[in-house]
């Protein structure tokens, strides 16, 4: 099996998975206001929080937190839109506060709580575009949330799980399924809104 | 792959069913018992290498890490104390001597090398150029000391590595952690691949091995089916030999037999169909014979009676006599040729010596040509082997079957040419028996003569009665042997007699 292969098996399983998945999980309350087409969504994942999580983020290693938020429509498996709320924590071990680094920017944090609440408490975040939602206009859509605490990111995870030499066949297939399973979120926690109709 | 061979090939036969189950439990026993070896192999040299003793001397090493970086933030805060408070440096401040503050400062710092500048806007700013044999990222940090009412501003460049190694080793410890926490499912990942590979390659040794006895079950296949058609009476099967294993063997021994089978069909036949004709001409000589001497007889009383004077009615008379005696005469050679036919005697087979027999043929030959008025037109050459050539044979019906050739042959060179030819009889000895051939330079025989020449009252020549050549097969036939006819290399007609030998070693 060629890589090639095995990533589309896996993002083909991925998809069906994700889709037949997100049908049985549990229904919170997700504010979701739409602001020229574009859906903003508005809710807390702060249940990701516990006293592992809280010891590792202050360890002063650099640690993430990830949220996902997709779009479907309701009944549906295939995503409208999504978008994510990455943030690299790390506690400056010099200065004693939190660097949390989101996209391109940086800010400090004094304590840990402001540094979570900044994370999982998500306010606002616009997911996907108008175009997006353009066709949906009038029909019911639904949010799903995945929040994960410190997934490996794919270039990190290549660099800490490589393959083996070529002439050993069973070796990369084997270290790509490792690696999906070694690199995912050490914590992660999912819910879906409620539908929505999608405003005219 | 067309339709039906890929059905074929989906749908074996019970012969292929049993390649099939024997290639099955042989390979899925031998695989089972490989995945059990390389499973617990795999789990065991994961285990050595990944284990929680590695995992903890990991961490132990991020620890170090951290402690390193926290033990140098503590130094650089000491140090930077040290300065703020330094009594000779708060001296010079007190009595406003800048000089002095500098100097106190850079003495102070001199030997801290990630001391980088000391401010105290707007009278102190000192800085401390490095030289870095190898310059590396810094990070700048700023530690800041009141003196006064103002702020002793001191900044490091604290080695970027200190921060990279700890960072490093710290993923490294977190990502071995997770690969001990789920070796099973590593392991167990590295025997699942391992065995669908294997499975994999087993379904294709098995497609193999399906492909490969096909080839040897088509053969078979065509077997049954060439033996149901010869069990119907079709003895004109001959299955293809496609290679050289021992089901070709028994192909080529399959097609032998059938052979030998329709020709000895054949020789049944034909010695039937000629004790037809036996038959045949014993009635109609016996029928034919009777009533000639009456006529000659009666013939001649006419002739005899007449005591006319009429001459003209005479000679009428006596030329219609010897017309009909000339017919007479005739018909008792024919009669005695049916005759002849009708009583040939069965094949008697008795040791005999090729070379011998040979001889014989050879001392006949003038006596022939004399009896044909050939001699010294035609010349008849007998060639054979030197040695003794022991064979089963009734000589005499077998030199009669000779002479019939060999007088056809040399009755053949005589009407076609008025100068001569040649009659060549050849021996040889082989492992399938002895070929004796008659061979001529005459006119030839029509190719589709080649089988018809050898029925009952086919003939071509003037006054040939057509049992020749029959009783030569005959002949030959209760030998056990075969005779064709066919074109000769010297433009005349050939017959070739194949006879068995009586050796038993060559039989």
């Amino acid at each position: 099996l060629s890589r090639g292969t095995v990533a589309l098996i896996a993002v083909l399983s991925t998809l069906c998975l994700a889709a037949a998945a997100w049908a049985g999980i549990a229904e919170r309350p997700l504010q979701a206001q739409f602001r020229a087409g574009v859906p903003h969504v508005s809710f807390s994942a702060r249940e990701l929080e516990d006293p592992k999580l809280r010891r590792a983020l202050e360890s002063g290693l650099g640690k993430q937190l990830v949220v996902t938020v997709q779009a479907f429509p309701s009944g549906g498996e295939q995503a409208i839109a999504s978008a994510t709320h990455a943030c690299r924590v790390t506690f400056d071990l010099w200065e004693e506060d939190f660097v949390v680094r989101i996209g391109n920017q940086h800010e400090r944090l004094p304590s840990l709580d402001a540094v979570l609440s900044r994370c999982l408490e998500i306010r606002a975040l616009p997911v996907g575009t108008a175009d997006d939602f353009r066709p949906y206009v009038g029909k019911r859509v639904f949010f799903a949330v995945r929040a994960e605490f410190n997934p490996i990111s794919r270039s990190r995870c290549h660099g800490l799980l490589r393959s083996p030499g070529s002439a050993d066949p069973i070796g990369p297939v084997v270290v790509n399924i490792v690696r999906r399973e070694i690199c995912r979120a050490e914590k992660a926690t999912e819910f879906r809104s409620a539908d929505v109709e999608v405003p005219r | 792959m067309r339709p039906g061979k890929l059905r074929g090939l989906l749908r074996p036969t019970r012969f292929e069913r049993k390649i099939l189950l024997a290639l099955a439990v042989v390979a899925l026993g031998s695989v089972a018992g490989a995945l059990l070896l390389v499973g617990s192999a795999v789990r065991d040299a994961y285990r050595t290498g990944v284990n929680a003793s590695f995992g903890d001397d990991l961490a132990g090493g991020v620890e170090v890490r951290r402690e390193k970086l926290l033990l140098t933030r503590t130094v650089t805060r000491l140090l930077a104390s040290r300065i703020a408070d330094d009594a000779r440096f708060r001296d010079a401040l007190a009595e406003n001597d800048a000089e002095a503050a500098a100097a106190r400062i850079e003495a102070l710092g001199a030997s801290h090398e990630a001391l980088e500048r000391v401010r105290l806007a707007p009278i102190v700013d000192v800085r401390f150029p490095r030289e870095h044999d190898e310059p590396e990222e810094r990070r700048a940090v700023v530690e800041k000391r009141p003196v006064g009412d103002a702020t002793l501003e001191l900044y490091f460049g604290i080695p970027e590595s200190l921060f990279e190694d700890y960072q490093r080793a710290g993923d490294t410890a977190e990502v071995y952690a997770r690969l001990l926490e789920r070796r099973d499912f590593v392991s167990g990942t590295y025997v699942a691949i391992y065995s669908a590979l294997v499975f994999a390659i087993t379904l294709l040794a098995a497609g193999i091995g399906v492909i490969l006895s096909r080839r040897v079950t088509e053969r078979v296949r065509s077997l049954v089916h060439a033996t149901r058609r010869v069990g119907a009476g079709d003895l004109t099967v001959n299955v293809p030999v496609k290679s050289d294993d021992e089901v070709a063997e028994l192909i080529q021994s399959f097609n032998d037999m059938v052979r030998d089978l329709a020709e000895s069909r054949a020789r049944v036949e034909y010695l039937q169909r000629i004790g037809g004709w036996q038959e045949f001409a014993r009635r109609l000589a016996h029928e034919i014979k009777n009533p000639l001497t009456p006529i000659q007889l009666a013939a001649q009383e006419m002739r005899d009676s007449y005591g006319g004077d009429d001459e003209a009615h005479r000679r009428r008379l006596e030329d219609a006599v010897a017309i009909i005696q000339e017919e007479v005469a005739t018909l008792r050679r024919l009669v005695s040729e049916f005759t002849d036919f009708s009583r040939l005697p069965k094949v008697k087979g008795e040791p005999a010596d090729l070379r011998d027999f040979l001889h014989e043929i050879r001392r006949s030959v003038p006596a022939l040509l004399a009896d044909l008025g050939a001699d010294g037109l035609v010349e008849v050459r007998v060639e054979g082997p030197k040695g003794v050539v022991p064979v089963e044979i009734d000589s005499m019906m077998l030199k009669r079957a000779m002479d019939n050739l060999i007088r056809n042959a040399v009755q053949a060179v005589q009407e076609s040419s008025a100068t001569g030819g040649h009659v060549y009889v050849t021996a040889e000895v082989g492992a399938g028996g002895v070929t004796l051939e008659v061979r001529d330079d005459g006119p030839g025989l029509d190719p589709a003569d080649f089988e018809r020449a050898f029925d009952p009252y086919f003939t071509k020549k003037r006054e040939g009665t057509g049992l020749g050549l029959p009783i030569v097969k005959k002949i030959v036939l209760e030998h056990g042997g075969s005779i064709h006819a066919k074109a000769a290399p010297e433009g005349g007609a050939r017959f070739v007699l194949h006879l068995p030998l009586s050796r038993p070693e060559l039989d």
